[in-house]
């Protein structure tokens, strides 16, 4: 276990998430709509955009 | 030719026996809940507070038995948190709360004193020693006048000595028979090492426990990838318990359940890092230990957009667990029962 002042990668990558939270919220609000009949990619259109804010905000893709 | 064939076909009623099916990996259990009580005590302590809440639980329901409890066996103790509240005297704050909780306060305290007075030797039974010791040096325990004895061994094999047939007055379990691969044979033999007549009182999670974090990840996985994986274990129903605990051979059962729901989260992240501290992180054995971060960025959304709560305009993660809370005593000739049928004397129609 790290030291409890060190952040973990897993934190730190999902604290960078936060600050994409609007279009985040738009992908959850995607889905809340479909949630009774979900497929794959359902929701790829929202999640693409969420994900290239986030590599935006890590400044690499992953 | 033939007997190859029939060694293909034919199952001794031996084999069926000894293969049981197992749905949690006990080697990783152990290690998850030996590693943080290990290497970081003080930050293990301060995610006691679920096991705390369940053993005041355990206690305010303890003190309503009259029965002499002179040997206790508390199966699955973890750290010993039943020992620790019932040792610890609740602080009764002078303002700024109600009369109904200051007299709840005195009765639990009231309680706490003449539990510790009956209980002349508590064992303490866990699987992970690290985790069982941790708190081995703690003042509190001093208030205990009984014998505590703490003893390492495997809940789901149930071979340690201490285990003897016919031995306790009553036992005592709380949030952990949920990592038991096989229930029904670990409730007979908890049946088995209490006295005729003794009492069972144990709490596990059930069926919804943690379910915002089991929908969302389904969610994520069924939306990114197209199928999904065990993530949160499969848990007992509370309509099942019953059933469970009567094969097992108890009588005069009580069964309930309650929602502990823990509320602000920030992330999904810090959500799984309280369980892994807890040692509760998934065990199940066709887990694919591994959540690729896709997945993860969309559960974290879909948990915010489906049951996030909002508070001064920042959204926080609740998770709900479901405590199941059952009462069981063992079989004896002098247990009140019920009437055999026919032998009432006041036909119903005359009342009703």
């Amino acid at each position: 276990m790290s030291p409890p002042n060190k952040i973990r990668p897993a934190k730190r990558f999902i604290q960078s998430s936060a600050k994409c939270a609007d279009s985040g919220k738009l992908y959850g609000e995607c889905i809340l709509a479909n949630y009774t009949g979900m497929t794959k990619d359902r929701c790829a259109n929202e999640f693409n955009k969420f994900k290239a804010c986030v590599a935006k905000q890590l400044g690499k893709p992953f | 030719m033939n007997r190859i064939a029939k060694r293909f076909l034919a199952t001794s009623a031996e084999s069926i026996q000894q293969t049981q099916y197992n749905v949690f990996d006990r080697g990783a259990k152990l290690k998850h809940r030996s590693l943080i009580p290990r290497s970081n005590p003080s930050l293990s302590r301060k995610k006691d507070y679920l096991k705390d809440d369940v053993a005041i639980k355990t206690i305010e329901r303890l003190g309503f038995i009259t029965r002499p409890m002179d040997k206790v066996l508390d199966f699955g103790s973890h750290n010993g948190s039943f020992l620790k509240n019932l040792c610890i005297t609740e602080d009764i704050p002078q303002q700024g709360i109600d009369q109904a909780d200051v007299e709840m306060l005195k009765q639990l305290n009231k309680d706490k004193e003449s539990i510790r007075g009956k209980i002349k030797e508590l064992v303490m039974f866990d699987s992970s020693e690290a985790l069982l010791n941790r708190d081995i040096d703690e003042e509190y325990a001093k208030v205990f006048p009984g014998k505590v004895t703490r003893v390492v061994g495997d809940e789901e094999r149930f071979n340690h000595e201490v285990l003897k047939e016919n031995e306790y007055d009553a036992v005592i379990s709380n949030l952990s028979l949920h990592w038991i691969n096989n229930l029904p044979q670990t409730l007979a033999n908890i049946n088995k090492v209490l006295k005729p007549d003794g009492l069972f009182m144990g709490t596990l999670y059930g069926g919804d426990t943690l379910y915002e974090l089991r929908t969302s990840l389904q969610l994520a996985e069924l939306e990114r990838r197209g199928g999904i994986s065990p993530r949160v274990s499969p848990l007992v129903r509370v309509n099942d318990i019953g059933n469970l605990l009567n094969r097992a051979g108890f009588g005069m059962l009580t069964i309930d359940a309650q929602d502990i729901v823990v509320g602000g989260f920030p992330d999904i992240i810090s959500l799984c890092e309280d369980l892994q501290i807890m040692g509760e992180q998934n065990a199940v054995l066709s887990r694919s230990g591994y959540l690729p971060k896709d997945v993860l960025l969309a559960a974290n959304e879909i948990y915010k957009s489906l049951h996030g709560e909002v508070h001064d305009g920042e959204v926080t993660l609740p998770a709900t667990f479901n405590v199941i809370f059952m009462i069981g005593w063992k079989k004896s000739e002098d247990q009140p029962k019920p009437l055999e049928r026919g032998t009432g004397q006041v036909n119903l129609k005359d009342i009703l």
